[in-house]
């Protein structure tokens, strides 16, 4: 019992310092939205494969890298023309491959988007701003 | 209930930490059990309920593009950190394909807060764009629309009167509009607000010609009959 005790401690004082870390890291979001990440490209990373797993797919391939906005919506199909940052932003594009199956809105009657790869954008402050899911 | 702290960036690694330990290996949405009808969202696991209205076009009917403007009195997301969701929302949908534009809260992000988004499906490619860290306010009209004025298959999304999205490779004309809540939630949410809509065709707006409502065990809908009038499409909608 108090070996359970403290590992269910030791995981929730970890999540509150990541937490507390993420913070600190986003209060300073201005300053990263001008070409400053506030997390590394592996923080990224961590986000995606958590967005990954949460779609069903626990352990994709994933390839990252860093472009602009522009750029990166572009790769998606559809160049952002306006609604989220300059386009010259820097941004992680996290691209994995497996099989999954996202919860996001959909018309009624259409079944949940699927697909072998999964993209997500993600900010310099550690938002996601972008997901895609097919088989392209 | 609005403009919560967004910038606390929810927390970030440990929601979406948390996000992957909480969800379950496949997408699903709905709280309560199918004999739940009536008081809960019943449509089992892996779909999401819906308090909207259709127009389903028949005939000569087709539009070229369509507006809304969603007016959010309420949110709460309980389950955020799990993905859940709530939209208000429009669709213009082309059979298996759409593309969809409004305001979204809980998603990872956090409660409350509510941000716009838009989305589309074609081809078997699903893409959507949330706008963080910005947030929208509740209790005031925000406007969304989807054209395809340029009626070369290219429909454009716009957060007020500003385009931010122009997929391609859709039907020039459509012909089936819904607007109003979607929740893909394990958790009941809550949501209220009321939306008005109108179509474009010939370059203008128009009322909605039909109309079916439609609504899920645990959410409600009814006409919105604030200024201008009722009309055909405007709702308002809820969790109840």
């Amino acid at each position: 019992m108090k070996k359970l005790l403290a590992i269910a401690t030791t995981l929730i004082l970890g999540v509150v310092a990541i937490g507390v870390w993420t913070y600190g890291a986003s209060s300073s979001s201005n300053a990263a939205v001008a070409g400053t990440p506030s997390i590394t490209a592996s923080d990224a990373q961590q986000l995606a494969l958590a967005r990954a797993a949460a779609a069903g797919d626990g352990s994709p391939t994933v390839a990252m890298a860093t472009e602009s906005l522009g750029q990166a919506t572009a790769r998606l199909g559809a160049p952002r023309v306006a609604g989220l940052a300059d386009p010259e932003t820097p941004v992680y594009v996290a691209t994995m491959h497996g099989h999954f199956v996202v919860d996001a809105p959909t018309p009624k009657g259409a079944p949940a988007p699927s697909g072998s790869v999964m993209r997500v954008l993600i900010d310099q402050t550690g938002l996601m701003i972008g997901l895609q899911v097919g088989d392209q | 209930m609005f403009g919560y702290p967004v910038r606390m960036g929810c927390v970030l690694l440990a929601c979406v930490a948390l996000a992957a330990i909480a969800s379950p290996s496949v997408a699903s949405a709905s709280w309560g059990k199918k004999s739940d009808n009536g008081e809960a969202c019943s449509q089992g696991n892996g779909h999401h309920c819906y308090s909207t209205a259709e127009w389903a076009m028949s005939g000569s009917e087709q539009v070229e593009g369509t507006l809304a403007y969603q007016y959010t009195t309420a949110a709460n997301v309980p389950g955020w950190a799990s993905n859940d969701f709530i939209t208000n929302e429009e669709w213009a949908v082309f059979g298996t394909e759409w593309v969809e534009v409004g305001q979204i809260a809980g998603y990872g992000i956090n409660c409350c807060s509510l941000h716009r988004f838009d989305a589309w499906e074609r081809n078997k490619i699903f893409t959507m764009y949330i706008e963080q860290p910005q947030t929208v306010n509740g209790w005031e009209n925000n406007l969304y629309q989807i054209s395809g004025q340029s009626h070369d298959g290219h429909w454009c999304t716009y957060f007020g009167s500003t385009q931010v999205a122009c997929p391609s490779g859709f039907p020039t004309w459509n012909k089936d509009l819904q607007v109003g809540l979607e929740v893909g939630a394990n958790t009941k949410p809550e949501n209220a607000g009321h939306e008005q809509t109108n179509a474009w065709w010939e370059s203008t707006t128009h009322n909605w010609l039909k109309e079916i409502a439609y609504a899920d065990g645990g959410l409600c809908i009814s006409r919105y009959s604030g200024p201008p009038g009722p009309a055909l499409g405007n709702i308002n909608y809820g969790t109840c």
